[in-house]
């Protein structure tokens, strides 16, 4: 259910979708702030008022009196974004491309976040989504993680295929800043489809080349150089530096998976038995207070560790793709292990899981 | 159909002439001249065209009259001015000759 707002375009009245009206009311006031300087800018405004409401006209009908988003959207895209006559008088891109007006006001979208990201960004963008630290909606994604049976394992894997990656400084803007609705959700996924499919020919490519390569290295010394082999690469970072990340990294992940755990311990542990490794918080003190307590500490332990496994990734260069993977499998799989552990040999919090699992069914 | 950034202000200066010569063949009103551009490299939209008419019209180039539409709103539609009539001869002659130019630069 959406809420309804009457506009006047150029004296006739159409109802409008609150979303439809905000891009309205964006295109109609960049249009008259490109227009200031005209001098027929009262009229042009009238013309384009006019001419959208025309559009408008057509989509409605017999069943339908009301402007959706969608709409609004594509009838502002057709009209093309406002040119002023006195020194860009072009003509637009060819019909139909997708010049949907600029949204000044920056809706807000998920997005795969990669910066500080665990494996894919998921929880990340989740976290930018919403506004709240990472660290939060990752122990929240593992607990339910579990308590799912590990099919949340699928949603991940869906919204880490589907989500797009916040590339751009205005797309990392959007993702703290509209949900993204299905028809966007199956482009997506053609595209990651067709991104997939080009990086799997280049590494096919990659691998033949490499295989020239090391011929000709043979037959040639000075190859070693290389001055111009790779012009558009980033520069690599030091090799030293390099084996240092792949050092730290996996170090960085087995004290991060077993803090992690810990704090789930900790967690577990206060809300059932009220207390954990024979500490018990004072009396007054709620448990919820307790909870708060262990994730405070988790997300003051876990910001060092962060910043230096961005370090780390930022150390291993363009390259970091699959280091930045397989280490956060590293680190899912250490959670696993650890909490299987935990819920066969530690009986409280076995309890407590199988008193969910009860709960909730 | 060519995007090239490069032949963008070919096209941009061209659609001038484009609409006089549109505009010249009978009384239009800018669907019609949207649906006579849609498809070729000229495709333009609401937006751009306005603006370049009412610039048009203060040139003295184009002159509109209201008129009622059976299903709609009355429209707009848009005729040449005698000063337009001019312009278009102009602007015709100017272009077989850049054409002459280039073929002959072609030889």
């Amino acid at each position: 259910m959406n809420k309804v707002t009457t506009v006047n375009l150029n004296g006739r009245a159409y109802q409008v979708e609150e979303l439809a009206y905000e891009a309205l009311r964006a295109y109609l006031d960049e249009a008259t702030r490109l227009l200031a300087d005209d001098p027929d800018c009262k009229e042009i405004m009238a013309d384009l008022e006019q001419a959208i409401g025309d559009k408008g006209s057509r989509c409605l009908g017999s069943g339908k009196n009301v402007l959706g988003e969608t709409d609004m959207k594509r009838i502002l895209g057709e009209m093309g974004p406002v040119e002023t006559g006195a020194e860009a008088t072009g003509a637009a891109p060819a019909a139909g491309a997708d010049s949907a007006p600029r949204e000044t006001s920056g809706p807000k979208r998920l997005y795969l976040v990669k910066e500080g990201e665990m494996i894919a960004g998921v929880c990340n963008g989740l976290a930018a989504y919403f506004g709240v630290d990472p660290t939060l909606v990752r122990l929240v994604f593992v607990v339910l993680l579990f308590l799912s049976g590990g099919l949340l394992a699928i949603a991940y894997l869906v919204l880490m295929f589907v989500v797009p990656t916040a590339k751009t400084a205005e797309e990392r803007a959007a993702a703290r800043g509209l949900p993204f609705n299905a028809q966007e959700l199956v482009e997506q996924a053609k595209h990651h489809y067709a991104d997939l499919k080009d990086s799997h020919q280049r590494w096919r490519d990659r691998r033949r080349h490499r295989k020239e390569r090391a011929f000709w290295r043979a037959s040639e010394k000075r190859a070693r150089e290389e001055p111009q082999s790779r012009p558009f690469e980033q520069p690599q970072p030091g090799y030293g530096a390099r084996v240092a990340a792949g050092i730290v990294l996996p170090l960085i992940s087995v004290i991060s998976a077993v803090l992690t755990v810990a704090s789930i311990f900790a967690g577990v542990s206060l809300l059932t038995t009220g207390g954990f490794l024979g500490w018990y918080p004072p009396l007054d003190v709620p448990p919820w207070a307790a909870l708060l307590a262990v994730i405070a500490v988790y997300a003051l332990l876990a910001a060092p560790l962060r910043a230096v496994r961005n370090a780390s990734y930022e150390a291993l260069g363009p390259r970091r793709g699959w280091f930045v993977f397989w280490d956060g499998v590293l680190w899912l799989a250490l959670v696993i292990l650890a909490w299987w552990i935990a819920a066969h040999y530690l009986p409280g919090v076995g309890e407590f899981f199988r008193h969910l699992f009860h709960d909730l069914r | 159909m060519s995007s090239d950034v490069k032949f963008l202000p070919i096209r941009k200066g061209l659609l001038e002439f484009l609409l006089l010569k549109i505009i010249s063949a009978d009384k239009v009103y800018v669907a019609d001249i949207l649906g006579r551009l849609e498809g070729t490299e000229f495709a333009t939209q609401e937006g751009t065209l306005y603006p370049l008419l009412s610039k048009m019209r203060r040139e003295d180039l184009v002159d509109y009259e209201w008129q009622e539409s059976g299903t709609g709103p009355p429209r707009k539609y848009y005729r040449l001015t005698a000063k337009g009539r001019t312009q278009l001869a102009e602007l015709n002659d100017y272009w077989r000759e850049i054409n002459r130019t280039i073929q002959k630069l072609e030889r």
